[in-house]
Formats: structure tokens, sequence, C-alpha cells
């Protein structure tokens, strides 16, 4: 590879190692950077402001609109977008489905760090985020409320997300023993992670299940944290391959030939498990809609806006998947996902922010500071996660690190060892 | 609640069921659509890594117990035997 | 509707209702039971002496009732004022009805608080506690009411909303907006002597009242119970909330949490071994 990997011995090596490793690499003048930089900038002004004069002073929240777009964009929806790690280590190291093993790093990295921004952007929208700890450290355990359950499984599976992720620091420090050690857990975190997401995929859904009389009977229903957490599945599939495909352009370079080519297999894959996945999902969207007597709605601007999601950007980016699978045209799957996408973006602000207390006479617009803020939270993952890429083994191979008779992947052999 | 008139709370039950038939029916050919023959299917038998032969099995019911390889024959009864032959 | 004849219907209904005593009275089981306060909306004059009590005993603005023409348009509660009285016209012409939090029996606010910062007391009021809220707003999402009020333009927001005057509870008064009503068109006591002495006014003038209390049944029942001549869709009350109450409909889910937990990695190891039966000769 490019540059040793060895940090040295002993803590000025380490210090040492990590200085040359902060330096900015590559360009700097580069388009992404020059549209990303004055909007964090920006950003952080305005979350200056926003801590000062109070929420009223940059959002269009109201009394009547509580939740905006930092929750219903950057939390619901940036939640079910990082479902993708889930699935995927759920197919690495629960099904040994291998042929997704090249991808599970990025994955994974992306989930943590969606989960670190996004959630993290729930503090912005505290009123008093200086008692965020309370519901942890017992300034009262609020057994009763869903969101007790989402705030500590948010908590619980950013630490196992890190675990998962931690044999990539190890190996990137060069720390062999240490690596290894952390690779034995991984199971562990993937499995207690697993079953996380499922409870907290469904309980950003069950949030809104006492929001009743306020959301558009066309989006409420008791079934919201199925919906949610199947819907979460082929969102976080849709996302690894829009940020797969922007990835192995961005960071060609890190790729070696090989893998690349196995990548296209593994898009096809991933489209078929969204298609399935997209095709239950509309099912059980014609279930519910056959359960609660949708069909007296249909009329009017709220049916024909229910029909976009579930038609539009349900059954079309599946039908898309499908034919692409099928004829193995890997433009038409991109399309899919990112139609998937906009599905997903849509679903998720249908029910915290559009179609929430549809008969208001005063409706929510989020102001441009609010988008901007939630566009900070965007870039600025970005900016880490290109960091992180650029200087840990996420993308490409791994095999600076001489591991003894065990070839990545490590785990599963790790655990037939113990078995032996 | 101030009505005292009958409400019956199965009332679109026997709809569900049969939208369930569909839906498993639909499913099946979904499925095969997917899986199902592509031109020269012995390029899509080898398409397959040695050691991911599960790969399609994910989620897919009408795959399961395919042998590796075979692409011909994606039966739906197929999926009730278990898997046994791969090596 | 005048003083004598109130007392006479509480009379009929044999309540031991001395006068409004502020205290929570203890059941056969020793169990508190709930306070709530009993409107009824024939009496009110619309005076809106309730909003100002109110606003000094929570040293929020107190409204100039005089010349502000607040009257006008239908008002909601908001994070300066805890009630509001808003005029309907109705098929009955003219209604006064004060609105405030209801204090739920079964809260859906604080079901919904993660910290327990709404919390229901023992004795009905439903309050909240500054030092617990980090200021989520999951309460204002729930409530079927839409009664709490956050202070958007606060770097240090509180949530707003009637807490049934718990601090003048607990020194034997009654609730300042009760006490300052001039028709007693406000009547505080425990729901039980509230809910009879509502069914007797039904009973003894049944062409005055339209026959629901409401607040009875509603959302699984509040503290509030409103009496009214005209249907109360005319007076602005939402009567399409269900009897329910609110945390059920999250029930289920909570319950389903623990099963998950425990059965869903063993599920996912089960997986993990039978996959390596399968690949692993």
């Amino acid at each position: 590879m490019r540059r040793s990997l060895n940090p040295g011995r002993g803590l000025a090596g380490l210090v040492r190692f990590l200085l040359a490793e902060a330096r900015p690499k590559g360009k700097l003048l580069t388009p992404f950077n020059l549209i990303s930089i004055p909007v964090i900038l920006l950003g952080l002004g305005i979350l200056v402001v926003r801590f000062i004069y109070g929420l009223g002073s940059v959002t269009n929240l109201s009394q009547q609109y509580p939740w905006g777009l930092w929750i219903g964009f950057d939390v619901v929806t940036g939640v079910a977008f990082a479902g993708g790690a889930y699935v995927i280590t759920f197919a690495v190291y629960v099904m040994r489905l291998e042929r997704y093993e090249p991808i599970v790093r990025a994955t994974v990295l992306n989930g943590l760090l969606a989960y670190v921004f996004y959630a993290g952007a729930l503090t912005l929208d505290l009123g008093r985020p200086w008692n965020i700890i309370n519901p942890i450290i017992g300034n009262e355990f609020g057994y009763s409320s869903v969101l007790f359950l989402v705030s500590w499984h948010f908590l619980l599976y950013m630490l196992t997300e890190m675990l998962e992720f931690s044999p990539v620091v190890a190996e990137w420090l060069g720390w062999r023993r240490l690596r290894r050690l952390l690779s034995g857990l991984t199971l562990g975190a993937v499995i207690f992670g697993v079953t996380l997401s499922i409870l907290h995929q469904s309980g950003l859904g069950a949030l809104f299940l006492m929001a009743k009389p306020k959301i558009h009977p066309l989006w409420y229903s008791e079934f919201i944290p199925i919906l949610f957490i199947v819907s979460s599945i082929f969102a976080g599939l849709s996302l690894v391959i829009v940020e797969g495909t922007i990835s192995h352009r961005v960071f060609r370079d890190q790729i070696d030939p090989e893998r690349h080519a196995s990548f296209e297999e593994i898009l096809f894959g991933l489209a078929k498990a969204a298609a399935i996945s997209m095709f239950v999902y509309y099912f059980f969207q014609a279930l519910v809609f056959l359960h609660e007597g949708r069909w007296v709605l249909l009329g009017g601007f709220w049916g024909s806006w229910y029909l976009l999601e579930v038609i539009g950007f349900v059954l079309v980016p599946c039908v898309l998947f499908a034919y692409g699978v099928r004829h193995r045209r890997l433009g038409i799957v991109r399309t899919a996902a990112v139609a998937t996408l906009i599905g997903i973006v849509l679903n998720r602000l249908n029910i915290s922010v559009i179609a929430f207390n549809w008969n208001a006479a005063v409706r929510y617009y989020p102001t441009w500071m609010e988008i901007v803020v939630t566009l900070m939270v965007v870039f600025a993952e970005i900016w880490v996660f290109r960091w992180i890429v650029l200087r840990m083994p996420v993308l490409r191979e791994r095999h600076e690190l001489p591991a003894p008779a065990v070839a990545p992947p490590p785990e599963p052999q790790a655990l037939n060892r113990s078995k032996a | 609640m101030e009505t005292y008139t009958y409400v019956n709370i199965f009332e679109t039950k026997g709809l569900e069921y049969l939208l369930l038939i569909c839906f498993l029916v639909l499913f099946v050919l979904f499925v095969r659509y997917l899986g199902g023959p592509r031109p020269g299917g012995g390029r899509a038998g080898g398409r397959r890594l040695p050691g991911s032969a599960g790969a399609d099995r994910w989620r897919l019911e009408a795959e399961e117990g395919q042998p590796d390889g075979v692409v011909e024959g994606t039966k739906a009864v197929g999926a009730a035997s278990p898997p046994v032959e791969v090596p | 509707m005048d003083r004598r004849d109130f007392l006479k219907t509480a009379a009929v209904a044999g309540t031991a209702l001395a006068g409004g005593r502020a205290e929570a009275r203890q059941t056969a089981g020793g169990a508190t039971e709930f306070v709530g306060v009993l409107v009824d909306t024939t009496r009110c004059i619309g005076c809106r002496a309730c909003e100002q009590a109110c606003a000094r005993s929570h040293d929020l603005p107190v409204p100039v009732v005089a010349n502000d023409n607040a009257l006008e348009a239908e008002r909601t509660t908001s994070e300066t004022r805890l009630t509001v009285v808003n005029r309907y016209q109705t098929s009955g012409g003219e209604v006064f009805v004060k609105r405030q939090c209801m204090h739920c029996w079964q809260p859906a606010c604080t079901a919904a608080c993660l910290t327990r910062a709404m919390l229901k007391t023992p004795q009905g009021p439903v309050i909240w506690r500054p030092s617990k809220c980090m200021g989520c707003r999951f309460c204002m999402v729930s409530c079927p009411f839409d009664v709490p009020k956050f202070e958007y333009h606060e770097w240090n927001p509180k949530i707003q909303k009637c807490d049934l005057c718990w601090e003048r509870l607990q020194q034997g008064k009654k609730p300042a907006c009760v006490q300052s009503c001039p028709t007693d068109a406000l009547m505080f006591g425990s729901k039980r002597d509230l809910m009879e002495i509502a069914r007797v006014r039904i009973y003894n003038h049944p062409d005055r009242y339209v026959h629901k209390i409401y607040g009875e049944h509603e959302v699984g029942g509040t503290g509030w119970l409103y009496l009214a001549a005209v249907p109360f869709e005319e007076l602005g009350f939402r009567t399409d909330l269900g009897v329910t109450p609110y945390p059920e409909y999250t029930r289920d889910f909570l319950y389903a949490v623990p099963l998950v937990l425990f059965g869903m990695p063993a599920l996912l190891l089960g997986l993990r071994l039978l996959s390596d039966a399968r690949n692993e000769p």
C-alpha cells in the first residue's frame, strides 16, 4: 500500500503517527469542499443564534408543529437510511453471505456516522439539551415512553457499531492483538445490534402511535412500527447502493480492480433483496389500506399525495429494481435506489411533518436556516466519512496486517476456532 | 360511544385474506422473475463464487434448496428440501 | 340556574361536597381519588376572571379583560396563558367555554415523557418538573388536546400548561380559576362527586343540557368535565378522540419490546449456526 501502517512503538510514536494522519490529504479546493465549507460555517453560526435566542429564532416550529425538519428528516429519515448497517451485518455475520463482506466496513462506518450525526442532531432540537443525560442516569427513567426506549437504543446501538468498527481502527493503529480481541466480539455486537435495530427502527414509528388524532388517517395506523421496520430494510439497502456507487467513484484509488468487479455483483444482490423487501412492504401497505378502509379517503390532495408515495415511490422503484436485476442493468438499479430513497423521505416526512396536523390553519414550512443546519449535518458526516476512508482500511484490501493464518473475514473463523 | 349499534371490528378480514392469497401467488411469481432463468443459464451458474452458494438464498424461499450453479428448475416446491447437497 | 338551584340538586344527589373541599378524598381501599373540575358552560358569562386569576397565580401577564377584545376570535392556550375562555355562536345562542389542560386519567403526555418530567400526581393534577425535562416536546406530539406549550423564544425554555394549581392544592386551597369564578360555572372536587352533580343536573333539567358529560369517558376519562346546552362539536371540542386512554396505543409495542430482546438474539444465533452447517462441510 501507499504508506507504512506501522505507527511505531510507544506513545511518542503513536502521537507522531496521529499527527501525520491528521494532516489533510488530497486537494482542498474540490467542488464538494467549496459548497460544504460555507454551509457548515453558516450552520454553526445559526446554531449559536439558536442556543442564545431559542428554537423559535431560527425555526418555524410552533405549538402545533413541535417537530419539524430536524426531527423529521435528520432523525426519523436519517436513521432509516442507516438501516443498511444492520441488514448487511446480518447478511455477512449471521447468514454468512460472504459475498457482501467487501462492503461491510463502509456500511458499518456509514451507519455509525449516521447515528452519531443524525441522532446527534436530536440534541440541537432539544429545548433543554443539558438534561439529555436524565433518562440515562435515572433522573428519571420514563419506562412508559417509547422515546425512552428509542434513546437508550440509540446509545446502545452506537456502542455496538463502534465495537463492530473498532477492528478497523485497531488495524489502522497497528494494534494487532487488540484487533484480534475486538474481532472476536464482532458476532456478539452484530447480534445485539440487529436486535436493537429492529426495536428502534420500529420504535421511531411507534413514537407517532399516540398522535392518532393528528396524523392524517391515510398515514396513521397501528401498524406504523411494522411498516417502519420493513421499510428501513430497503431504505438501508438503497442507501448502500447509492453510497457505494459514489464511494467507488470518489475513492477509486482505494479499491483494487478485482474488488471493483465483484462490486457489481454485490449491487445486484442488494437490489434483489431491496426488491423483495419492497414487494412485501407494498403488500403490507395494501393490507393496512384494506384494514383501515382507506378507500373512502382517496379523493382530494391527500389521496393523491398518498398514492404518489405508495405507488410512485414504492411500487415503481420495486418494479425497477426487479427489472434491473433480471436484465442486469446497473443504471436502472441505481435509479430505483434513488427513487426509493425519495420515497422513504416522503414517507417519514409525511408521518412526522407533512400529514401531521394536516388540517391545521397555519402549516409548517422549514426556514432556510433549518435547511442549512440539516445540510450542515449531512456535510459534516460526509467530511468525517471521507477523513476515515482516506486513512483507515475501510474500502481497500487489508493486507497491510499479516494476521497469522487468519484471512479476512476473520470473524467466522474465530467462531469456528472456539468451537473446535 | 353514544351509539349502541353493532360494530364489527373484523369487517375487512375477508378482504385481507383474499389479499394474502393474491400476495402469496404474486410473491412466488415475483421471486421467480427475479431469480429466474436468464439468457445463458450456464453463465449465470458460473457467476457464483464458491463459498457464496447461499448468497441468493437470502430471503428467497423459492430458491432455497437450489444446488450451487443450477438455475433451471427453480421450482417453488423445492423450497421445502434442505440444501444438504451443497458440498 | 342560580346558586339555590345548585344547592338543591346537590342535596338531591346526596353528595358530600362541602362547598368545594380542596383536599382529595380517600376511598375505602385507601387510594387517593383524583380531583377535577366540573365546568357548566350554561353558567359561564365570559367574564374571564378565571384567566386573570390563573395568570396572577402563575406569574404570567395578566390579561386586561375590559378592552383586549380577546373573545372576538377563538384562541388556544399558549405559553403565556394557561387557560382561555372562548365565545361560540351556537344553535343555542352565545356560549362561553373555558379551556385548559384536561388532566387526563391516563395522560398521553406522562406516558410519552422519557424523564417523567410530566407527572400524574396521585391527587390527579398533571404537573411538569423543570429539573427533569430535556425539552424534546414529545408530550406536545402525544397530547390529544394539544395542551402542553413550549417557550420557543427562550434559551432555557419551559413547557407551560395548567397544573390545576398544584401548589395551592397542597395548601388546601382550590384552584385559582375555581376560586375566582363569580357564577359557580366551575366546581372543584373529586371526580366521583362531580359526576354525580353533573348527572343530577342533566336529570333535573333534561331540556337544558345535552345528555352528555364531556370528559366522562373521553380518552379514558379526564379530570375536567363539561356540561353544555348544545352539542360539543359546536363548542370547539373534538368528539372523535375516542374513549381509549392514549397510552394504550403504545402498549402493544412496549409489551413486545422485551420479547424481541429475549427472543431475537437466540434466533439470530440459531441462524448463524445453521448457516455454518450449510456452508462448511
